[in-house]
């Protein structure tokens, strides 16, 4: 009788078909995609990729290096003069970037999020409102970074302000949608006691929801400025100031080594942000 | 001063290096106004938002539908492939990782030290720096656009994973250790369940952001959605770029709106 019982429940587990369907369909193509279509690894190894790969491997050595022969001093000197005057307008544009876009997303998000929030006070005057800040958010958030930047800088050119709008856009979608969401979970019996006195839904959002959920909107700023240092990088290959471009620089001139420095450069950069992020993180949690 | 709590501060501090940064970049708001002003391919652009096409704008007789389907083919292809690897890499990397296994008494802290640094190099590269190096190397397939991604990728679920399970209760790891189990043992079958739940939520979340990597590899001549609008939008037709923007965002809605209830119909159950 005891052996039978577990059997029992098991086969009396409340099924949905979605999920079922929803299950195997991700098992399925994420199997098929590798068997059925034309993605293969093996194809990667064939004998010319590995002469490329070798090739590339010789030409990532520096150029001082491959001249002379290895030596530490070699490497020095050519480290200096790539980077030397470069580390600056480099590194600093893309931070400064990234600190300044992700302050407006914040700001532009937290308001939003007052209109998509479903769990704040507010009647069918709200609804419809609140729909179509979720609906402004997701489309802020669909598309990237990297995107947005491209149709700005075709409508109005090279500049910092179409960076930092493009940054801005993508990451208020999210961050907007982090707070709602945030703010939907938070405890509901503030806000209803603010409700009971009679406040508004903005009066609510900025007075109840807001210091109660701060600790973690602020977890949020710092998670997203670590990936907008990422996409601020890479915004450089379009032609902004940032690492990106002289990425982009050092591959039309063929100058692998100098491409992969500034690769590293960037990987440097955005680990020392995390890391950051993570040092900022933990003394917050401290308080 | 000391009506300033620490959130005040910290709010202050951020507010600082963002006007720091502001300055440094040279922003000002009347140069916003200023592009668009000069900006004539502006009203173009944003009217074309009402009047989206499916024809092409190049040929008026050939209908954009089978590219279109072929760029969200390959869109999707290049995500389910990146996140597929992903968790085949991350997965174990992220056990691999996690302090808690390797700290315990019998472990090696080398072990969890070495991963983490892997993991963090693996997530430091952006995708589309990855597709460049790889480009390079092994030309341009679609294998080489899904690793690009995966690696990223599995670099994040790893890091997630190990701060998962070094959160997650003892509860049962106590139990099965109270009946004999190695610490390892207690660890796999006891932690990794309970993580379970929270890696699903990561796990679709990263499969947005997959397909997002996949339409902006479409720049670098790979065939997704970032490919149709990057030809679009080369040739000034606006008409067809919204098309393929407004299947963009509908790609992303759908995807968002499906994690969703997987992720309500889990939590039920």
């Amino acid at each position: 009788m005891t052996t039978s019982q577990p059997m029992a429940l098991y086969r009396a587990r409340p099924r949905s078909r979605f999920l079922m369907i929803s299950l195997w369909l991700m098992a399925g193509s994420t199997i098929g995609v590798w068997l059925c279509t034309d993605l293969s690894l093996s194809a990667l190894w064939q004998p010319r990729e590995k002469a490329h790969l070798s090739r590339f491997l010789s030409d990532m050595t520096p150029y001082p290096l491959v001249e002379h022969g290895w030596s530490w001093s070699a490497l020095w000197g050519w480290l200096h003069d790539t980077l030397g005057t470069r580390f600056e307008t480099a590194v600093l544009p893309t931070v400064a970037l990234s600190v300044v876009s992700v302050s407006i997303a914040a700001a532009c998000g937290l308001v939003l999020s007052v209109g998509a929030a479903r769990r704040l006070p507010g009647g069918q005057s709200w609804a419809v409102f609140g729909g179509a800040c979720r609906a402004l958010l997701l489309v802020m958030r669909a598309i990237p970074t990297y995107l947005w930047a491209y149709l700005l800088v075709l409508i109005f050119g090279l500049g910092a302000w179409p960076a930092v709008i493009a940054l801005a856009l993508h990451n208020t979608g999210t961050l907007g949608r982090m707070a709602a969401e945030t703010i939907d979970n938070l405890d509901p019996g503030v806000p209803r006691a603010f409700q009971a006195l009679g406040a508004g839904r903005a009066q609510t959002a900025t007075l109840a929801a807001f210091p109660q959920g701060f600790g973690r909107f602020l977890l949020f700023f710092f998670v997203r400025w670590e990936t907008a240092v990422r996409e601020a990088t890479v915004l450089g290959l379009l032609g902004f100031v940032s690492i990106g471009w002289f990425i982009a620089d050092a591959r039309a001139r063929m100058q692998t080594d100098v491409m992969l420095l500034f690769i590293l450069l960037a990987s440097a950069l955005i680990i020392a942000g995390d890391a950051m992020s993570v040092v900022v993180r933990q003394s917050l949690r401290h308080r | 001063m000391n009506r300033i709590g620490p959130r005040g501060r910290v709010v202050a501090g951020i507010a600082a290096a963002t006007v720091a940064s502001a300055w440094f970049l040279e922003l000002s708001p009347h140069n916003i106004v200023r592009g668009l002003e000069h900006s004539s391919s502006a009203r173009a652009f944003f009217t074309a938002a009402l009047h989206p096409t499916l024809v092409s704008q190049d040929l008026p007789d050939t209908s954009l539908v089978p590219a279109l389907l072929h760029g969200l083919f390959r869109t999707l292809q290049f995500a389910v492939g990146a996140i597929g690897l992903g968790i085949l890499g991350g997965l174990p990397l992220g056990i691999l990782a996690s302090q808690r296994i390797w700290q315990a008494p019998g472990g090696h802290p080398i072990v969890w030290r070495t991963v983490r640094v892997l993991i963090a190099l693996m997530r430091s590269v952006h995708e589309l720096l990855l597709a460049i190096l790889l480009l390079a190397i092994f030309g341009r397939s679609p294998t080489v656009a899904v690793i690009a991604i995966a690696i990223p990728t599995a670099g994040t679920l790893a890091k997630v994973f190990a701060e998962l399970i070094d959160e997650a209760e003892d509860g049962a790891a106590a139990a099965l250790r109270s009946i004999g189990a190695t610490p390892l043992q207690a660890s796999l079958l006891g932690l990794v369940p309970r993580t379970i739940p929270d890696l699903c939520t990561i796990v679709f979340y990263r499969f947005e952001c997959a397909l997002r990597a996949a339409t902006v590899l479409g720049f670098f001549g790979f065939q997704t959605l970032g490919y149709l609008i990057l030809k679009s939008a080369e040739n000034l037709y606006f008409q067809e770029l919204w098309a393929f923007l407004y299947a963009l965002i509908g790609l992303m809605f759908l995807t968002e709106r499906w994690s969703a209830k997987i992720r309500g119909l889990m939590v039920r159950e």
